[in-house]
């Protein structure tokens, strides 16, 4: 919980991680390269006390996790949303199976997610079946760009994502996070286009499952907003976009802006995406950040503190039926 | 002095006319400066994306590195071939080497461009097509990108019935008015200034321009945060040529 002046927030972080990057579980030139890429965002939009050694940064001790987000950082419940990278890790990047011991010690703190891959077809069904049964996931998280074998990604109108997504509809697995990535098939296509997510928000509404879209989209902000604006099932997570309130604030004020007037306060989602950012400065600076006088005449646009709270806490809150004390 | 033949393998050069002399590496980051980053619609120089030029003889080699490795195969592949592209066609050159660094796609990409392949050749299992719709979409954005610009320029301007001749001279009007002639659109004194990539006349006009707005925001926001990410990798290896 926040607390300052006497007010509370309540704190829920939408996207976590509890990777291994290091050396050992790399398999190739390619998870070197991954957590390099990962380690320069860090390293490019954190405050320079919050910059971390690379070495810790390819893989960070439970308590340091513990700290970041529960102790120094306002968190109240964080949320795991997997990255599988199998074809550039040994064990994976951040799978269940590695965020599942956390969730087992800290009940109250995760709420643990799942994944499906469409490529995987009725075995990877399968597997989704069993995470549900097992874990009790409530949400899956999908990265489309991820390598398999010569298969440089997919895409959530192939039709198999279409069973899965129905069998996510069936297990009541409903809040279906989806991440983009540079890559996709085919190739000449943009890969960070989210037209797909457009197809299947409208096609599994009436199933009752929200598509959180990560980093809002970025770098295709414009799109994702046009999408968002039609698709009342459709949310913004803020991973990405919230570091640049410290390194690139009126970046982070412009797109801010637009994402309130778009997409509306109701449907943004604060995320550190821990460990590539840490939460702490990132709340700190948002609870005091005002949107500058020009923008807000031309946009039209306010963020207030009751705006704040749903991003930083309630929006979330309610995806997940996150019980929110009183007090905030 | 007439040069001799030209070496096996070069341009021939027409019987009697003088060979052009080799460029110098001025004149390459010159060229280079009009390839842009089809996403950011900017130049690959300003940008910082070149490394090294080398001019051998008639040769030009040239590397370039991006922000991430991880940049977009099919966007990394329009800037390396637009950059050799852009090298062949200066007098005085035989061949063009553009090298891509530190890049997953680093090796099809170099291998593809030098070789004069199509994308859709050097990655035949995962593509259904060639680039030419990728970059045509990229050019609107551009496009609308530009207009925003141009429109913050004019303050309280009246913009209903605004016409080309109306602009007051800018470098946003100018870049303005090179995408609507690079993409075909009317470009005379009467032509409406507000149209969107087809030429037509915006009947929406607060609609279109919250949309170009969000446009321009999404591609600043994006270009701040390549720029970033390449300070970060190549902190203190400088670019050539480069400006923020």
């Amino acid at each position: 919980m926040y607390t300052k002046g006497g007010q509370s927030i309540f704190i829920v972080d939408g996207h976590v991680h509890f990777w291994d990057a290091s050396p050992q579980n790399q398999l190739n030139k390619y998870g070197d390269g991954w957590i390099r890429c990962f380690y320069d965002y860090h390293r490019n939009l954190s405050p320079k006390d919050y910059v971390w050694p690379l070495e810790l940064y390819q893989k960070y001790p439970e308590e340091r996790m513990m700290r970041d987000l529960f102790q120094e950082g306002y968190v109240d419940k964080a949320i795991f949303l997997p990255t599988n990278l199998k074809d550039f890790y040994k064990n994976g990047f951040n799978t269940i199976e590695q965020d599942a011991p956390m969730k087992e010690k800290y009940p109250d703190k995760f709420i643990l997610n799942g994944s499906f891959d469409a490529r995987e077809g009725p075995e990877g069904l399968k597997k989704l079946e069993e995470d549900v049964r097992r874990y009790k996931i409530k949400g899956v998280k999908l990265y489309t760009a991820e390598w398999k074998g010569s298969s440089k990604g997919w895409k959530l109108t192939d039709p198999w994502a279409r069973r899965y997504l129905d069998k996510c509809a069936e297990l009541g697995v409903v809040n279906i996070h989806v991440h983009k990535g540079p890559t996709i098939w085919p190739l000449n296509k943009d890969a960070f286009d989210v037209a797909d997510v457009d197809d299947v928000a409208t096609d599994y509404r009436d199933a009752g499952l929200k598509f959180i879209v990560e980093h809002c989209g970025l770098p295709r902000l414009e799109d994702f907003c046009w999408i968002a604006v039609q698709e009342p099932n459709v949310y913004a997570g803020l991973a990405v976009v919230m570091p640049f309130i410290h390194a690139r604030p009126r970046y982070f004020a412009e797109v801010m802006s637009e994402l309130l007037w778009w997409v509306g306060e109701d449907r943004l989602l604060f995320a550190s995406d821990y460990a590539l950012w840490s939460p702490k400065w990132i709340i700190d600076k948002f609870v005091e950040f005002q949107l500058p006088d020009d923008l807000k005449e031309q946009t039209g646009v306010n963020l207030t503190m009751e705006g704040k709270r749903k991003i930083l806490g309630l929006n979330a809150a309610a995806l997940y039926n996150i019980p929110v004390p009183v007090a905030a | 002095m007439i040069e001799p033949d030209p070496s096996p393998g070069g341009r021939t050069i027409g019987s009697g006319a003088p060979a052009a002399a080799a460029p110098t590496e001025a004149q390459v980051l010159a060229a280079l400066g009009k390839v842009l980053d089809p996403e950011l619609d900017r130049s690959i120089v300003d940008l910082g994306f070149v490394r090294g030029v080398t001019v051998s003889g008639r040769d030009v080699r040239v590397e370039l590195r991006l922000p991430t490795y991880w940049c977009a195969p099919n966007f990394s592949w329009l800037m390396a071939a637009d950059a050799r592209d852009a090298i062949l066609d200066l007098p005085g050159v035989d061949g063009a080497n553009v090298v891509l660094v530190d890049h997953h796609a680093a090796g099809e990409v170099t291998a593809g461009v030098n070789e004069g392949h199509t994308f859709e050749k050097a990655f035949a299992d995962e593509v259904t097509g060639g680039l030419d719709q990728l970059r045509r979409t990229f050019r609107r954005k551009a496009f609308f990108v530009r207009q925003d610009r141009l429109l913050r320029t004019l303050g309280g301007h009246d913009l209903n019935g605004l016409r080309l001749s109306d602009l007051p001279p800018s470098p946003e009007a100018e870049a303005y008015l090179a995408i609507r002639a690079e993409l075909g659109l009317d470009c005379s004194a009467d032509a409406p200034a507000v149209t969107d990539a087809e030429g037509r006349i915006v009947q929406d006009l607060q609609t279109h321009l919250r949309c170009v707005r969000l446009m321009r925001v999404s591609m600043e926001s994006n270009t701040a945060l390549c720029r970033g990410l390449l300070d970060e990798r190549y902190r203190g290896q400088e670019a050539i040529g480069g400006s923020r």
